[in-house]
Formats: C-alpha cells, structure tokens, sequence
C-alpha cells in the first residue's frame, strides 16, 4: 500500500518531465524506466549569485529570479551589462540585496547612512542623506560600458517630484557625466550621457523602468517603461571616472542631489536597442509582478499572464521537487 | 488631557512637515567618518546642512555593532567605539528644508518642437 501511494505521489512529478528516485535501495521503475533523482538547477550566472547569498530565498522566489537571469541571458541583453543589482531581494541582512549579480564578490554595492530596505521592493532613500555607492568606475572597470556605448539602468517604484536631484555622477570636473533625473518639479526628465550637457523633456510619472543610453557619439535617449521620453544627438565626451551613486549623485566624489526614491534595480553597461530595452523591461517587471511588487501596467495583459503562469508553473514544479526529497529522504 | 492632544498634534505635524532626527558630528571629525564602511555593505557618510554642521540620521545607530574603532587621517584614535560616540553626540531635529540645495543647478534646454 505504501508503494502504491509513493508511486501516486511521483506522477505529478513524472508528468512535468522529471524522472525520478529509488525506494529501499531498489530502483523504481514507471513504464519500464528506472526513476531516478534529478535535483533542480538553475543556470550558471544565476547560481553564482545564489551561493554568494548568506541567506537564501525561498524556492519559489530562486524559481523567479532564475527565470529573470535565465531569460536575459537567452536574450542577449544580460551579457551587455557590466554590473547589476537587484535591491529588491529577499532581505538585506548581510548585504544580499546589494550583491553585484554580474559578478557576485566583485563591484558589490554599499548603502551609506542606512537607506531604508524593504524586500521584494529595495531601497528608499530620504532625499537628504542616504545613498547607495557602486563601488565601480566606469572608466577603470567598464568593460561593454564605453564612450559611445553606454546604459544607465533604473527601476523605481516610487513616483517622485523632486529638482536637482538624481541618481549617477554628475558636475565632474572632466564634464564625463551620467545622470538621470527621473522627474523635476516642472514635470521633466533629464539626462546626461557622457557628456555635461542636460538634455530635457517632458516626463510626469517618475516611477518605472527607465533606461539611459548612449548608443553612437552623436545618439543618446532615455526610454522609460520601454518608450522614448528623450531622444537627443549631443556629442559624448568620455566615460564617468567617478563611481555612480543610486539615490543621489557623486559629484566630484562629493554625494549630492539626494533622491526621496525607492529602487528596485540598477545597472550599468553597453549601450542597448530598442529590443534590449523591451527585454529588460519586460523581464524585471515580469519578476517584480510575480513577487506582487511590480509598478509598471502592462500593455498586453494576455502576454502578462502567459508569464507569470509560467513562473508559478516553475514555481510549481520546484515545489514539488522539494516534497520527492523530503519523501525520499525520510524513506525508512 | 490636553497635553496629550498637544504631543499627538505636535508629532502629526512634524511627521508632516518631514521632520526627522540626526546626530551631530564635530567638524573636526567628520573627514575621518567620511564614507566610513561599517562592512562590506553598509556605512556612514556625514552630510554637511546650510548652517555648517555636519549631521548623520539618527537610524545609523541601529546599525553599528559596538567596538568599532574610528581613526583620523594622522591616525589618531577619535574614538574606541564608533556607537557609543554616535550615541554620545547632540540631536537635532531638522526639516528638508535645513539641507543644502546641489551646488550644480540643471540647465533646462528647451526642446525644439519640429
């Protein structure tokens, strides 16, 4: 009887593609194969990050955020990055909301006069003195970030009015500046790339996925929620040589323009199409509407809802994984 | 009853206002706690207000274990204990107001519309 309802519990299992385990030391066979074990695995780069976190997230929210990876990776948008933090993780408790998931142990950021975190929503500074530092100089260790391709990445969840303010490295004395303001008073954006001149125009939501690129000497826009708000053709200087600052800007390795926002994620890297800015929005946002913290409307809810069924499929099936290994295990 | 009433409305207005607390820190000392990493991840970084005082939110405090030493540049010992220094220090409550604006002010390019 006990085999029979251990064989009852493995069809779920069998039916979402995994073959599994052994039972008294015998082999158990379905359909004439042998069940044997196969843990789940996520990819590479997402494994990386995994074993750098002191804490670890549920399975479900690993299901998620491997999705997230695994799918940039297959776009090819995650290997234009350069750096990338997902403040709104799980927790923060040793850092692992701050953890460089490009290469977790190198380029790991640090929050400054303690930014208030929230999982699964990241950090919120005060707009006076709480900032996050990169601990990366773009022009010391910018590798797919160059001159005349370069991205600001940014996810706020916050819709914030607020002048001069914002989140980057500005007001250099080698005018080598990248910024965005995400809303100013007057309802706009503003950015520089590059370069040191402001480049400006009407914005007033300052909450989403905005996106800062320089894709030619002569070409710069910022998208934000996948549009462009900015599309300009000023000419790029040189790449940043001071560290970039979230929740505030370095400027001249003095912290300035303090921001009241609330981020969700940040990355820098190669500058990025059209298609790479659909990816990446499309894809962080999936994850944060899984985790219930996503800001963005999506414009095609059936498209929304294929994916996020197919991460509480995944979600699902790690699940159960989890309850073949405890029946395994506790197997007499 | 009626002092109460006062706290309560005090505070709902300073919430309001977007009153919060900070401690201060010495000028003398706050180049050696510039950028000061308490590990990896997290730090203090003293922000300097209009009236020339440097300040810290009070909420770091929570943040720094004890025995935490600070030198200065010559390094000389300013403290054994970073917290207890901290928690030593005046507080002052400050509004937005009482930070200073960034020194860099945006010029706004008005956009050519074709």
């Amino acid at each position: 009887m006990k085999r029979l309802l251990f064989l009852l519990l493995l069809i779920p299992a069998l039916s979402f593609g995994q073959s599994v385990y052994t039972y008294s030391g015998k082999a158990v066979t379905y359909g004439g194969d042998v069940v044997i074990s196969v843990p789940s695995t996520y990819c590479t780069e997402y494994q990386a990050v995994y074993d750098a976190y002191t804490t670890k997230p549920s399975d479900e929210v690993a299901a998620i955020d491997n999705t997230f990876v695994a799918g940039l990776v297959s776009d090819g948008a995650w290997a234009k990055l350069d750096v990338a933090w997902v403040y709104a993780s799980h927790t923060n408790g040793a850092g692992e909301a701050l953890i460089n998931w490009k290469l977790p142990g190198t380029y790991d950021a640090t929050a400054y006069n303690a930014p208030t975190f929230t999982a699964y929503e990241g950090f919120l500074g005060d707009g006076n003195t709480q900032y996050i530092d990169c601990n990366w100089i773009p022009s010391v260790s910018g590798v797919n970030y160059i001159q005349n391709s370069a991205s600001q990445i940014i996810y706020i969840r916050t819709d914030v009015t607020q002048s001069s303010s914002g989140h980057g490295t500005l007001a250099n004395v080698d005018s080598k500046d990248c910024v965005i303001y995400p809303r100013t008073n007057s309802n706009n954006a503003q950015i520089r790339t590059n370069d040191a001149l402001w480049k400006t125009d009407v914005n007033a939501d300052g909450s989403g996925m905005f996106i800062n690129t320089r894709t030619a000497s002569d070409l710069h826009k910022l998208y934000r929620n996948k549009g462009v708000i900015i599309n300009e053709t000023n000419g790029s200087i040189g790449v940043p040589t001071h560290s970039p600052y979230c929740l505030a800007f370095n400027d001249n390795d003095v912290t300035d323009g303090f921001r009241a926002d609330q981020v969700s994620f940040y990355a820098w890297g190669a500058g990025l199409t059209q298609t790479d800015v659909d990816n990446l929005t499309d894809r962080f946002e999936t994850r944060m509407d899984a985790l219930g913290t996503g800001v963005i409307a999506m414009i095609d809810p059936l498209e929304q809802l294929n994916d996020l069924m197919f991460i509480q499929y995944l979600a699902f099936q790690q699940r159960i994984n989890n309850y073949e290994n405890i029946i395994i295990n506790n197997m007499p | 009853m009626k002092t109460l009433l006062l706290i309560i409305c005090l505070s709902i207005s300073g919430v309001l206002l977007g009153q919060d607390k900070y401690i201060e820190i010495p000028a003398k000392d706050a180049p050696a706690l510039k950028q000061y990493k308490i590990n990896w991840h997290t730090g203090i970084d003293p922000v300097q207000i209009k009236d020339g005082t440097w300040v810290l939110p009070i909420k770091v405090i929570d943040m720094i274990p004890s025995d935490i030493k600070i030198l200065d540049v010559a390094e000389k010992e300013i403290t054994p204990d970073l917290r207890e220094y901290l928690i030593s220090k005046p507080t002052k409550i400050l509004l937005t107001t009482d930070f200073k604006e960034p020194e860099i002010d945006p010029v706004i390019i008005p956009k050519i519309i074709r």
